[in-house]
């Protein structure tokens, strides 16, 4: 009887060994996930053109709700544009694509606190370089910024999805609404 | 989109009010609509509509919404995938979402003919999948309203954002076990990405607690863990919802390999995609011929055939089973040869007949398309008109109120 369970085991170790070798590869892998700091709070960010072509954050304001956030730029000939935050991630991530000072003003402001919503971590604080001066950063990195991390939330995060991406591309000319 | 015959006046109805600030508007972020080619799109024009009018509406809406499911499920109890527009691709899936998914249709439009001044309501078709005009509705009709209400008696029936809410809501209650979080997709449109706002800040309101934006193009899509998009930092973020502004029928047709992942992701549970694949059955202009099958005498029904032969009188609208924007439509009036037709992007796929309709018009010959909103039930009513006899995309959108 004792060999007869020995023999079992030996064969159930086989089995095993030949399945992990043989049949592993194919399952999904356990993804690696973390939680990570994600803003409860919206945000106006105000982006002036000084000089031509370049865009500096002048003023950063929390509002209550995320999905009012707005980018509102100010160019040279005193024109005003406004960005949601899903214009501003396409403009950006769109580069000379689209028109120059648009995507410019989405690329300003991704370094200033609207970056949080634009993709950027909220482990990394905004950049002093992208404002219109030091005052300005300090005051947005106390204030807007301040808010922002006290009230923060949290989500989970992956760090490698199985998965193909670039579908419906190129079809952004005409609305596909009905 | 319509076909249109003259109708009861509407003139009586008209108040005009000046212009929409477009400093507003571009506060707001909404200035596309009066910019360029858009400078004639809202009209300065409101309608005012009775409140028997508006209940009339919603009682129609409610009836068709009804008779629509029925006909969705006659197409599949007698297997009419194909003659409904359904590619075999697609069948599985939609056939899955039928059976599993009602609930999860969050909102749609109908389009009707009729409605005021006592001409009888018709539905012209339903766009079950991704509507458009929700910003318009949700948003501009009511700024217009807010910065002229002095001059407009009574308050345009708007309930767009809280109908779509309270639908987010039941959905997320349908699905206790998914984390409230959402993706909204479009295909990077400028219009689309106005338009979905209100889906977005309905989400918030309804209590998702982490609602993003990411064009389709950067989804991945993964057929064993589900739908994430990466961020700057390469983390990649999981979405349980995915709220996709690319027309089923684009992926059935167009992107073989996409739909073959998201039955995947969706039958294995990863997922929720709204809308539910089902509503491509629902957006399928063929889903009328099943409509009026089952219910011939059904007051909004216009007559709808795949055979131009079951008009022996010629007088027809030929529709694309899945057409947008007044595409590809051709109005025949009694003659062998159409009085109207429009080119377009959509003439590949099979055509559709059905009845002409009467619309209320004005004395500048302006047709006007009265639409309600469902998400769930009737949540908001606008109108589009134009001189033409098909309102295509170059329908001024009309404001309302109701009194």
């Amino acid at each position: 009887m004792g060999q007869k369970v020995k023999y079992g085991l030996y064969a159930l170790v086989g089995v095993w060994l030949l399945y992990s070798v043989f049949f592993k590869s194919d399952t999904p892998q356990e993804m690696t996930t973390e939680e990570v700091a994600i803003p409860t709070q919206g945000l106006i960010t105000f982006v002036q053109e000084v000089p031509q072509g370049v865009f500096k954050i002048s003023d950063e304001e929390v509002i209550a709700d995320t999905a009012a956030s707005l980018i509102i730029a100010t160019y040279l000939d005193e024109t005003k544009d406004t960005f949601t935050i899903a214009e501003a991630r396409l403009m950006e991530s769109s580069g000379g694509e689209t028109t120059g000072r648009r995507s410019g003003v989405a690329r300003a402001a991704s370094y200033g606190l609207m970056g949080y919503f634009m993709g950027r971590s909220m482990s990394r604080g905004p950049s002093a370089g992208a404002y219109v001066d030091q005052k300005t950063y300090n005051k947005v990195s106390k204030g807007a910024g301040g808010s922002m991390k006290s009230t923060a939330g949290s989500r989970t995060v992956s760090r490698r999805p199985s998965g193909k991406s670039g579908y419906g591309g190129g079809r952004s000319t005409r609305s596909v609404g009905g | 989109m319509a076909d249109a015959q003259h109708g009861q006046s509407v003139d009586n109805r008209l108040v005009t009010i000046p212009p929409i600030s477009v400093k507003s508007l571009r506060k707001e972020g909404l200035d596309w609509f009066v910019n360029g080619e858009n400078h004639d799109y809202l009209s300065e024009e409101y309608v005012q509509v009775t409140p028997a009018e508006v209940d009339a509406f919603r009682e129609a809406t409610k009836e068709v919404h009804r008779l629509g499911i029925e006909a969705a499920q006659l197409v599949a109890s007698r297997n009419a995938w194909e003659e409904a527009g359904i590619p075999k691709a697609a069948i599985n899936l939609v056939k899955y979402s039928l059976e599993n998914e009602l609930e999860n249709h969050l909102v749609g439009r109908y389009d009707f003919s009729g409605g005021l001044e006592g001409m009888p309501i018709k539905l012209l078709e339903f766009n079950a999948d991704t509507c458009s005009l929700m910003c318009e509705t949700a948003y501009i009709q009511e700024m217009r309203y807010e910065q002229e209400s002095r001059k407009l008696n009574g308050r345009p029936f708007n309930n767009l954002v809280d109908g779509l809410a309270r639908k987010f809501r039941n959905i997320l209650h349908h699905n206790p076990s998914k984390e409230p979080t959402l993706l909204i997709s479009t295909l990077g449109n400028e219009e689309d990405m106005l338009n979905v706002r209100a889906i977005e800040k309905a989400a918030y309101f309804a209590g998702f607690e982490h609602v993003a934006h990411e064009v389709v193009e950067n989804v991945t899509f993964s057929p064993d863990e589900g739908i994430f998009i990466e961020e700057d930092n390469g983390e990649f973020s999981r979405f349980d919802f995915w709220y996709k502004f690319m027309p089923w029928e684009i992926i059935a047709y167009e992107e073989e390999e996409l739909w073959e992942i998201l039955e995947t992701i969706i039958t294995n549970d990863l997922c929720v995609v709204l809308n539910p694949a089902y509503t491509m059955l629902l957006q399928s202009k063929a889903i009328m011929k099943f409509m009026y099958e089952l219910a011939p005498n059904l007051k909004y029904n216009l007559k709808t055939s795949f055979k131009e032969g079951d008009f022996p009188d010629r007088r027809y609208v030929r529709k694309p089973m899945f057409g947008r924007m007044g595409d590809n439509i051709a109005f025949y009036d009694g003659n062998r040869q159409p009085e109207y037709e429009t080119e377009g992007d959509y003439g590949d796929y099979p055509p559709v007949y059905q009845e002409l309709a009467d619309f209320n018009a004005d004395s500048e010959e302006h047709r006007y398309q009265p639409s309600i909103f469902w998400t769930g039930m009737s949540s908001a009513l606008c109108f589009r008109r134009q001189d033409d006899l098909i309102i295509d995309d170059d329908a001024e959108f009309v404001g309302h109120v109701v009194e």
